[in-house]
């Protein structure tokens, strides 16, 4: 096989095994993409680290004849203490750089989602500013390129609420309410699930939440505020 | 040889030696090891199509909740203590460990419990909220016994570890062979006080959170209840206390094992003795600092995120320090080629890609994704697998010529080492994505069509291989290996003491008890075989035909006592059954017969205690050799008794202290804690009964000095006083939140406040006891004012009940007049 | 030997007043808003008088292993040698004990309030 159909092969695999409406790794919101890119640059660094132990450790085992022990090997040691320190306080800096977005305030007037997590299916109430609230089941529609701040409430169990395309989860906890702003960036359907084991439909307790353009979220609004009884 | 020789026939059950012990300990763990795999085997089974119909979701959820359970509580943990025991006492030269009975008491504990609860799933009746059971998932929502199986039978089996902890501690620190100072100790040695010394730390705020969530079962104390003032995320805190510092309990004596077998193998003493210690305790220090990382999703504060992240970063440096000093062992060496190494190798390789996921992992950032995914599934197999099974196979190979003096098939060895690695990696790499794609842990199905198909056949596929391996090393384990030659005595050329056995080996261990110059006496003192087997050194002989050891001081290793420790018994046996009596039958909610089981364990305890402990010996001093003799009884705190006690005590006041941080968690969730509507126990009473166990704990130490100076009048009033004292005080403490008619259900402040109170009394309940075993063996004449261990060591223990004490009227009654 | 545990023992010390500074100060979930700077400022305050502490107890580790005679590795079995280990070995724990400080003074350079 040629070098050209060989990458072409790879990239395939590569992409198919990574992509999906459920997955982490084809990022649709700000937020997966930050962390995508985190997880892509930790597995570049991981990949290295993990192949330079090898190979340190295959050198070492061939080696034959008596080094000096102290100095050698001790540098072998030092090196093994000095470089992940170094290594590990840049990725601690540059991990956490992003927290404070990560879990940042919304602006106001930012389109707020009250879920409620029952057993076993997603509740969603809509605070559009100015409109009157109104609910769906299992569904959410969101406009792309704006922050939605979801409120999560349970009075069962423990929750998880993830739609992985769109960014991390936020756990949903009986006696407080947590909140989770996600920034939507492309149109299109994403799943999500829960994520803390609450019980036999754990499994099956699926979500999605369609992204559509600015201009198809406000008719869709209108279409649910029509459903809801003055 | 006639007081180490085992019983036949059925009393042969009631041995207590340690080589005994600790290969059934180790058989029993095998066992539970290969039921957790046939557990994750049906999970694999399940998941390798969507849509499977192989388990139902519930029979599902109680298999992958009794896998983690089985593999962290009857697997991770007791293999370390039962190689311990098998292998420690040689590895520093010693016949025993000091408590020998004490170990078999947990041996058949941990039969007992491990049997109750892996028995469940055939009973449809396992626990199913995961092996972390959050709550409110396991307080309100799981009728049926399960969870409290869980709760109850576990903390049985914890109970037990904590004793085989203390165990180990006491026998490293005190139990060594003359000259082995503290620098000197094998490395293994090192990394089971420290994971010992963890256990102690770890274990009861479990203990803690098991207690506060079956009286939340049991009797509606609304610990985990938002609607009553509780909070689910306590349990979080508590389980996690106990379950980071647990990985670590787990890894760190499997990696001592590779500490032992790697200088073997490169010929050469290890590099980086200093670093290693250094890497032991500094990670034992650093894991209690990381537990929140496995709530970083539940909505902490970002300030809190950062902390433990950090601090999860750390622990990666002296993580990986170590694996640089096998490295340089083995480069400044000339590695010998061998089955053991080749499971070390494969071991760390794996372990590396666990400690590189678990590092990304740490980062909070990049958790909001992983969490709760396969991701974590595939790490946390990584480490286990790669940092805690792959090491425990290795040492199989490596040591098992010293339990009957057989080696192991290197072919086989090698065809169960590429079986089980290709089939690790098969199962767990393909899994990181399986995670990223979003498929979530603890789910017996997942949809078709998102990309999740092709990922999870494999995962499946490769595990089929992975139990194809284990079968392959199962068999070369059990297979009949009459006719194989007897393997040569030191087979692989050691330096350090535990190769000093015969082949096969004899019952008491070694010889004689050696004198120690160096960390490998084998390779570096001249004739030092010759000299142990013609018994030149220390106690070669049992004159008076019993069982004896060395205690030694702890950091230079001076000959302190000649200790005589008992032999056969089948006390051990009953104590364990009636005190597993009082964990089973609250599962089934039977109280009447948990308190009759109560009382007889404590009767056979107490029965223990009089007949073992203690026992006063027919002359003061034997001589051991070299001109040197020792005290045969000695009290306070050079004896292993009093070390026992302490170290106990330890264990029990961190529970308390978890107690304690359950009250302040809640004081700092409410405004208003404790809430102005609900009376507390107010000030007297609780001050009289503060007032009153003081009384008591003074009067046991003045006892003890009148004890001393042969005032045998004063002893038996000061402790009749004391008992008195400590009635009384009992009764004041519950007689404060009584009096203000403080309902537990209604609210978790007087349900903390009843438990802090609870908890006193239980702990001077048993105090009273105490003082009244020893004025009984006073007038019995087995404690006299030389040989007085006993009130030495229910002193010590009434020093502990005065700072619980202390601290309970301080926070039940003094902290409310803060606000 | 307790020489040895002292540094952890120190960033143990710093990093449990940290965490529950930070509890007690983001309390309940009302004022998640707030601004912790002030919070910060003591936590890093601390790591410092933590690092100071820690590299005191580092210092007397050398002194004791740069005693006399005896070479690395240290394992002849003299009280001297012992001596001498346990001096490396608090070196290295102060190391240790510090860069985790370190870490987690750093920790705190994004952080800008309790959300």
């Amino acid at each position: 096989m040629t070098l050209r159909r060989h990458t072409v092969v790879a990239t395939t695999l590569l992409w198919t095994g990574c992509g999906g409406p459920q997955s982490a790794l084809s990022p649709a919101g700000l937020e997966a993409e930050r962390i995508a890119s985190l997880f892509w640059w930790m597995t570049a660094g991981a990949g290295v680290v993990w192949l330079s132990v090898i190979l340190l450790a295959v050198f070492a085992a061939k080696k034959r004849g008596t080094g000096d022990r102290s100095r050698e090997g001790n540098w072998i040691i030092f090196g093994g203490a000095a470089t992940p320190a170094v290594v590990l306080a840049v990725l601690l800096i540059f991990g956490l750089s992003m927290l404070p977005d990560l879990l940042g305030v919304a602006p106001k007037n930012t389109l707020r989602v009250h879920v409620t997590a029952e057993q076993w299916w997603w509740r969603f109430r809509y605070e559009v500013p100015g409109r009157r609230p109104f609910e769906t089941a299992n569904e959410l529609r969101l406009p792309v390129g704006e922050p939605v701040e979801f409120l999560l409430h349970s009075s069962n169990v423990i929750h998880s609420f993830w739609i992985p395309s769109l960014g991390g989860k936020m756990d949903v906890m009986p006696g407080r309410v947590n909140r989770l702003v996600l920034h939507p960036t492309t149109t299109g359907t994403y799943l999500g699930t829960c994520a803390e084991f609450c019980g036999i439909g754990h499994a099956k307790m699926a979500m999605q939440a369609i992204v559509v353009p600015k201009e198809a979220f406000g008719p869709w609004v209108d279409t649910m505020q029509r459903a809801v009884k003055p | 040889m006639k007081a180490w020789q085992p019983p036949t026939g059925w009393r042969y059950w009631s041995e207590v030696n340690n080589s005994v012990v600790g290969l059934w300990y180790t058989g029993l763990v095998f066992f539970f090891l290969v039921f957790g795999g046939l557990l994750a085997l049906l999970m694999r089974i399940q998941l390798a199509v969507p849509g499977n119909t192989f388990l139902s979701a519930n029979l599902y959820s109680q298999v992958f909740t009794l896998h983690g359970s089985v593999m962290m509580f009857l697997f991770a943990i007791p293999i370390f203590e039962a190689v311990s025991i098998l292998f420690l006492p040689q590895m520093m030269g010693a016949r025993e460990l000091p408590f020998p009975r004490l170990s078999a008491f947990g041996f058949w504990a941990f039969l007992i419990g491990g049997i109750f609860l892996c028995g469940s799933i055939f009973f449809n009746a396992a626990p199913t909220g995961g092996w972390f059971m959050y709550p409110p998932l396991t307080s309100r929502y799981e009728p049926g016994i399960g969870a409290d199986m869980w709760l109850l039978g576990f903390s049985f089996i914890e109970v037990s570890a904590i004793a085989a902890a203390v165990e180990l501690i006491v026998g490293i620190l005190k139990c060594r062979p003359p000259g082995m100072r503290i620098h000197l100790i094998p490395l293994y040695a090192w990394y089971v006080l420290v994971a010992a010394a963890m256990i102690l730390f770890a274990f009861p705020p479990l203990i803690t959170g098991s207690m506060l969530l079956e009286l939340e079962r049991a009797f509606n104390w609304p610990f985990f209840d938002a609607a009553r003032g509780g909070d689910p995320l306590l349990w979080q805190h508590l389980f996690w206390l106990f379950g980071h510092p647990e990985v670590y309990i787990a890894f760190l004596p499997s990696v001592a094992l590779v500490a032992m077998i790697v200088p073997t193998f490169a010929r050469t003493p290890i590099v980086g003795y200093k670093w290693i210690v250094l890497s032991a305790i500094g990670t034992a220090f650093l894991s209690f600092g990381l537990w929140v990382h496995h709530m970083f999703t539940t909505g902490l504060p970002g300030v809190t995120l950062a902390l433990f992240s950090a601090a999860s970063q750390a622990v990666a440096i002296p993580t990986g320090v170590q694996i640089f000093c096998f490295i340089a062992t083995v480069y400044v060496g000339r590695l010998r080629p061998s089955v053991p190494m080749l499971y070390v190798a494969g071991g760390l390789a794996t372990f590396v890609i666990g400690g590189l996921t678990g590092v990304m992992v740490a980062v909070a950032s990049f958790n909001f994704q992983a969490h709760d995914t396969h991701f974590v599934v595939a790490h946390l197999h990584s480490v286990l697998i790669g940092g805690t099974i792959f090491p425990v196979i290795a040492a199989t190979y490596y040591f098992f010529p010293l339990i009957n003096g057989k080696l192991l098939s290197e072919r086989l060895g090698r065809t169960a080492f590429w079986l089980l690695f290709c089939g690790f990696n098969i199962t767990f790499l393909p899994m990181h994505f399986t995670g990223l794609r979003g498929m979530a842990r603890r789910v017996y199905t997942y949809p078709a069509g998102i990309g999740l198909e092709g990922l999870n056949l494999t995962s499946s596929i490769g595990a089929l291989i992975l139990a194809a391996g284990f079968g392959v090393l199962l068999w070369d384990i059990l297979r009949p290996k009459g006719k194989d030659p007897d393997a040569p005595r030191n087979p692989w050329q050691a330096g350090s003491l535990e190769w000093l056995q015969e082949m096969p080996g004899k019952p008491w261990g070694v010889r004689c008890i050696p004198e120690i110059d160096s960390r490998y006496p084998l390779w570096d003192q001249p004739n030092f075989v010759r000299d142990v087997d013609e018994g030149r050194f220390f106690m070669p002989d049992a004159e008076e035909e019993k069982r004896e050891m060395l205690v030694t001081s702890i950091i230079d290793a001076k000959p302190e006592q000649c200790l005589r420790i008992p032999g056969p018994s089948f006390i051990t046996l009953l104590s364990a059954i009636f005190l597993g009596g009082v964990f089973i039958f609250p599962t089934f909610k039977m109280y009447w017969s948990m308190a009759v089981s109560g009382v007889v364990a404590l009767g056979c305890i107490l029965y223990w205690l009089w007949h073992g402990s203690g026992l006063i010996p027919e002359k003061e001093e034997k001589a051991i050799g070299h001109g040197v003799t020792v005290p045969l009884y000695i009290s306070g705190s050079s004896s292993v008794g009093w070390w026992a006690m302490m170290i106990t005590m330890l264990a029990d006041i961190t529970a308390f202290v978890s107690i304690l941080f359950g009250y302040f968690f809640y004081w700092t969730l409410h405004n208003d804690f404790p809430p102005a509507s609900i009376a507390g126990p107010g000030l007297i009473w609780p001050i009289a009964g503060l007032l009153a166990s003081l009384a008591a704990w003074a009067l046991t130490m003045l006892a003890r000095a009148w004890n001393r100076q042969e005032k045998p009048g004063s002893f038996y009033a000061g402790i009749g006083m004391a008992v008195l004292s400590a009635v009384f005080g009992i009764y004041a403490l519950l007689a404060g939140p009584k009096q203000a008619a403080m309902n537990p259900e209604e609210h978790v402040y007087p349900a903390m406040v009843w438990l802090l109170v609870i908890w006193t009394a239980l702990h001077i309940a048993v105090g009273i006891i105490m003082q009244l075993y020893c004025a009984a063996r006073r007038y019995a004449g087995r404690m006299t004012a030389r040989y007085d261990i006993d009130i030495s060591n229910v002193t010590l223990y009434w020093h502990f009940v005065a700072i619980t004490v202390g601290a309970t009227v301080a926070v039940i009654a003094g902290f409310p007049l803060l606000r | 030997m307790w020489l040895l545990v002292l540094s952890p023992s120190i960033w143990a010390a710093h990093f449990l007043a940290s965490y529950v500074g930070a509890a007690m100060w983001c309390g309940t979930m009302e004022d998640r808003a707030k601004s912790v700077d002030a919070m910060r400022l003591w936590i890093v305050l601390f790591g410092l008088v933590a690092l100071l502490l820690i590299g005191i107890i580092g210092r007397i580790g050398r002194r004791k292993y740069q005693m006399e005679g005896g070479e690395p590795p240290f394992d002849k079995d003299t009280a001297e040698d012992r001596h001498r280990f346990l001096g490396a070995a608090t070196v290295l724990l102060s190391g240790l004990s510090a860069m985790a400080t370190i870490y987690v003074c750093l920790s705190q350079l994004f952080i800008r309030n309790c959300l």
